[in-house]
């Protein structure tokens, strides 16, 4: 998949369902205690649009909300496989018992 | 006037309000990143919101043009005082350009709207540089300019780029404005090589402009940093062809 940091704390957020630009910054708060910047944020909205991982579904008013669509949650899964994988490694490495 | 609508039209309408809300939130800490999103963003015509692939196509094919022409004007103004193998080497990259925007244009159908739609969009985007070129080639051709003096020397050749700099930009605005309906667009591999001219054009402006700075330039600083300015545009358009090359399927 090749995503960046950002586009893989959005993804992760949208693997509860849809969410609008707002409220998924303020989901990647409650995960990291950080917020993405306004230009990082939008920045992989729509990098991850593009790349036909999310897509917009209706929405009130002028916030249109987005979902992670079957590619971005296939994408997001090998992402996470592979970040389980490489901790555990690193772990086992450090001499830590990665349970 | 917020900061906001320095991004691209189609980027803002998709997202603009709601970064609007986001930036007051966030405050004037968020300004420097905004910036360099917004910057990102123009660099990257293909990562727009767009209705399909055709239209990213357009898009990126469009920005290219932009970039390398700015980089061929850039490396003819450096070389300008160099001996006249620089200017033919640059008039093989205008001919580059030619043939990028030639292999990026869509085709028109076989029809009067379509040919109408040409001459209205020809007549509407370039009927000023067209006018301010020729009043500059009457100028100096009827005599009326004296180019022996500085000031009105420097105004002729300002008008003369900006005429050139109007028309590409009017071009650009001509390509990605064409009626779907009514002109066909051309093929990925046809793009791609467009667009693969046109990093071709804009690496050999740098090299030329290098070379120039290495070999008997009056301000070889000056001249250096256009090259390398000029390397920085060739590494654009060669990420816009890897956007090119990387569409995703399914618009």
């Amino acid at each position: 998949m090749q995503a960046t940091d950002a586009q893989t704390l959005v993804l992760c957020t949208l693997a509860q369902g849809p969410l609008h630009g707002y409220a998924i910054n303020m989901a990647i708060e409650d995960m990291t205690g950080k917020r993405l910047g306004p230009g990082s944020l939008y920045g992989a909205l729509a990098r991850l649009e593009a790349k036909h991982l999310i897509e917009p579904v209706d929405g009130e008013g002028r916030q249109q909300p987005v979902r992670l669509t079957e590619a971005g949650r296939t994408a997001l899964e090998a992402e996470l496989r592979s970040m389980a994988q490489l901790a555990d490694q690193g772990l086992r490495r450090l001499g830590v018992n990665p349970a | 006037m917020s900061i906001v609508r320095l991004y691209p039209v189609a980027f803002r309408q998709r997202w603009g309000d709601e970064l609007e809300a986001e930036l007051r939130a966030a405050g004037w800490r968020a300004w420097p990143g905004l910036v360099v999103g917004i910057l990102d963003m123009w660099l990257r015509p293909a990562l727009w919101p767009a209705e399909s692939r055709e239209v990213r196509r357009t898009r990126v094919a469009a920005m290219a043009i932009a970039v390398t022409v700015a980089g061929w004007l850039v490396a003819h103004l450096t070389t300008e005082q160099g001996s006249a193998g620089y200017a033919r080497v640059l008039d093989g990259c205008a001919l580059g350009v030619v043939l990028g925007l030639g292999l990026a244009a869509p085709r028109p159908r076989l029809s009067r709207q379509a040919f109408s739609a040409v001459l209205r969009h020809a007549v509407h985007r370039l009927a000023a540089p067209a006018i301010l070129g020729a009043v500059v080639l009457i100028a100096v051709h009827s005599g009326l300019a004296d180019l022996a003096s500085l000031p009105v020397r420097v105004v002729v050749l300002t008008g003369w780029w900006t005429t050139w700099a109007l028309g590409v930009v009017q071009s650009c605005r001509i390509l990605v404005h064409l009626e779907p309906e009514l002109f066909l667009p051309p093929r990925p591999v046809r793009s791609q090589w467009a667009v693969g001219v046109l990093a071709a054009a804009t690496a050999v402006a740098a090299a030329t402009t290098l070379v120039f700075a290495t070999a008997g330039a009056h301000s070889p600083a000056l001249a250096t940093v256009t090259g390398f300015g000029l390397l920085g545009s060739t590494a654009v358009v060669a990420a816009a062809l890897h956007d090119l090359r990387h569409l995703p399927a399914g618009e």
